[in-house]
């Protein structure tokens, strides 16, 4: 995963200065997985993800009508609150700005946890918010409780996992109908432009053949697969998928990529050659995330770690 | 009277009813006469979710040139045991199953028989679809079977509140009739059209559809689908035959809901002449702008009307679509189509449809009688 750690680093110098000052606030679909191991509080971050996961998942899929863009992400410190205090069906009044007419923190917190309620249960009357303890499962089997407390070890790797490829999925989503918005045309007939578009971006993972293929949320694999199989050749299936799919984005990329796409139609394409199309992919996904989403990518991420080599 | 179908291709009618005065329904092989939906129509979920007249998995629609295959959509076979009648299955509040993970209440995924059987008849049908592309290669059968595969995924895994999810029972279904039904009409009943042979016995067991076209009815006819003729009077003359004369049969309340959704507020999906194949290519637009998670398009949808709206413009509409068939036929080459409140838009295209197929000469007959001239 070298290449996709090797385009972060120097996504921001290859945006232009125009096109940063565009950019509105960083946010994400679900949390970002950078959060659990950056902080103290993991475990407590973990527990209360695993208790309204269903529900924030359900809010990012079940679809809009307008604002496509910004209306599933929220900002990272929604996020962060949302995951130390829980989900908010405890927050207490506000008692409103003090005489000074300035909030204090915990107002300021309270705002945003309450916002965040409303953006998830705004004109849904019938759901309610559960009071009493939740069960933590993963996967349908509950986690145990020693001591009260959950052994969040057996699952961790694979929400973590989850959540990086929910990520990367939901973002690519967003960006490529950003960036290639005359693909996304809702054309007259059976074969609408979006859903032939959507089957496009599904083919860039592993188990699009299947029939039961889950684009979100993912299918938690055994193995490193897709665009982070540990053989070049398997990843590179997927690369290159990406890499049609980007031939279509109005931005700038590293010619490398049509040039490298043409000579695989050709049939030449050599391990070199693919790594070198996995780094311009790579890169292209990073800028276009920036461009777009305003910060940086999630970027897809091993199940398993790799021998001899360094994980993300 | 019947024998004498086969003489002309299936232009004798084996029964016959009058729609309106001077415009005539025959079916060369059909057992009954359904009622035709016309006029200015809504399209939107009735009480079950379905579209009622207008959704082709319950009642015979309009030939549409792009998809001929809604003819050969399976019949609800009416008994709870048969094969397929899940895919009829409507919902109920108690096979909905909450998710306990979920933090909120009101999330969940429908837990029942139905389900597993939807999901046995989902794996044969998606095999079947895969061999029969990689012998044939067919673009409908390849979207019809991507749209079934994504409805089942939604349904299955991602949890959602009651309605959401009985909404997406009733598409799966829909998905998966459509598939079938493009699936039987490739394999089985289109080779039979231009068959050499002596012509099929009609397949009791799929809707049919009405059409204007005699070419339409004659190869329908062979195909042994059912079909249903709209033809002005004038065209039938003295050298049809006709069996059996009856009325024209109304959709039973009990098979077809007519009623809103209580307490849901969904939008219209289309609003114009019922003939126009916009009707049916919104209603995909409807269910498939929810399989991608969100909507790159920004679509505004008109809004749905008030009961007494609804309820004034279809009898207003029908008792035009009459009227105009009563009339005069004129050929109105261009009709734009049916604004809201307006009344002329049905006249101009059904008028077009008779006066272009009754009058015009099918050339297989034509064929036909020329050959028995020369012999």
């Amino acid at each position: 995963m070298s290449a996709w750690a090797g385009a972060l680093e120097n996504v921001r110098s290859r945006v232009s200065e125009e096109d940063r000052a565009t950019i509105s606030f960083e946010s994400y679909s679900v949390p970002d997985p950078a959060m659990f191991a950056h902080s103290d509080h993991g475990g407590t971050f973990m527990k209360h993800w695993l208790t309204t996961r269903e529900s924030w998942i359900w809010r990012v899929t079940r679809g809009s009508t307008d604002d496509p863009s910004r209306k599933h992400y929220l900002p990272t410190k929604v996020w962060r609150d949302l995951l130390f205090f829980g989900f908010p069906n405890e927050i207490p009044p506000s008692a409103g700005p003090s005489s000074k007419g300035k909030l204090s923190s915990a107002e300021k917190r309270n705002r945003r946890l309450q916002s965040v309620r409303d953006a998830l249960f705004d004109g849904n009357q019938e759901l309610e918010v559960e009071n009493t303890p939740q069960l933590l499962a993963w996967k349908g089997v509950p986690i145990p409780m020693p001591n009260d407390e959950p052994s969040l070890d057996a699952v961790e790797r694979e929400v973590l996992w989850e959540l990086y490829e929910f990520n990367f999925r939901f973002d690519l989503l967003i960006v490529d109908s950003q960036l290639a918005n005359d693909k996304w045309k809702v054309g007259n007939g059976e074969h609408g432009e979006s859903l032939k578009r959507f089957s496009q971006i599904g083919e860039c993972f592993h188990g699009s053949d299947d029939s039961d293929f889950r684009f979100l949320p993912p299918a938690i694999p055994d193995n490193n697969v897709g665009l982070a199989a540990n053989k070049l050749a398997e990843s590179t299936v997927f690369v290159l998928r990406l890499a049609r799919l980007m031939l279509d984005w109005k931005m700038p990329y590293d010619k490398a990529i049509p040039e490298l796409v043409a000579e695989s139609d050709k049939g030449k394409l050599t391990d070199i050659k693919a790594y070198k199309l996995t780094r311009a992919v790579a890169g292209a996904y990073c800028d276009g995330v920036y461009r777009i989403l305003g910060r940086a990518a999630v970027t897809p991420h091993c199940m398993k770690p790799r021998v001899g080599t360094l994980n993300q | 009277m019947v024998d004498s179908l086969e003489a002309t291709n299936g232009m004798d009618a084996r029964l016959a009813a009058n729609l309106c005065r001077g415009v005539v329904i025959t079916t060369p092989n059909a057992d009954f006469i359904p009622q035709p939906r016309l006029g200015t129509v809504e399209v939107f979920p009735r009480s079950d979710l379905r579209y009622g007249m207008d959704d082709a998995t319950l009642w015979p629609q309009f030939y549409i040139e792009q998809y001929p295959h809604l003819a050969a959509i399976r019949l609800n076979p009416k008994f709870a045991y048969a094969r397929y009648a899940e895919l009829w299955w409507t919902p109920l509040g108690r096979e909905f199953e909450e998710s306990k993970t979920a933090g909120v209440r009101g999330l969940g995924l429908f837990s029942c028989s139905e389900m597993t059987a939807l999901e046995r008849y989902k794996e044969d049908i998606l095999r079947e679809s895969k061999e029969q592309l990689m012998r044939t290669p067919s673009i409908t059968i390849s979207s019809a079977r991507v749209v079934t595969t994504f409805s089942w995924v939604r349904l299955r895994y991602n949890v959602g509140k009651f309605e959401e999810k009985a909404l997406e029972v009733i598409e799966f279904q829909r998905n998966f009739l459509e598939l079938r039904a493009a699936l039987d009409y490739l394999i089985e009943y289109f080779p039979r059209m231009h068959s050499q042979t002596s012509r099929a016995a009609v397949s009791s067991s799929i809707m049919g559809c009405f059409t204007f076209s005699p070419i339409i009815t004659q190869e329908f006819f062979a195909a042994g689908i059912p079909v249903w003729l709209i033809r002005s009077i004038d065209s039938i003359g003295t050298n049809i035959a006709i069996n059996k004369i009856v009325k024209v049969r109304p959709p039973m309340a009990e098979s077809i809901c007519l009623g809103p959704r209580p307490n849901q507020n969904y939008p219209v999906v289309y609003r114009g002449p019922s003939e126009n194949p916009a009707r049916y290519i919104e209603q995909h637009k409807f269910s498939r702008s929810r399989y991608i998670f969100f909507n790159p398009n920004n679509g505004v949808r008109v809004t749905k009307p008030t009961d007494d709206q609804f309820e004034s413009l279809e009898v207003e509409s029908h008792t035009q679509s009459l009227r105009s068939l009563q009339s005069k036929p004129t050929i109105t080459i261009g009709a734009k189509p049916c604004m809201w409140g307006k009344k002329t838009l049905f006249n101009c295209a059904l008028t077009k449809h008779i006066s272009q197929t009754t009058h015009l000469e099918d050339p297989r007959r034509k064929k036909g009688r020329l050959a028995e001239t020369s012999s």
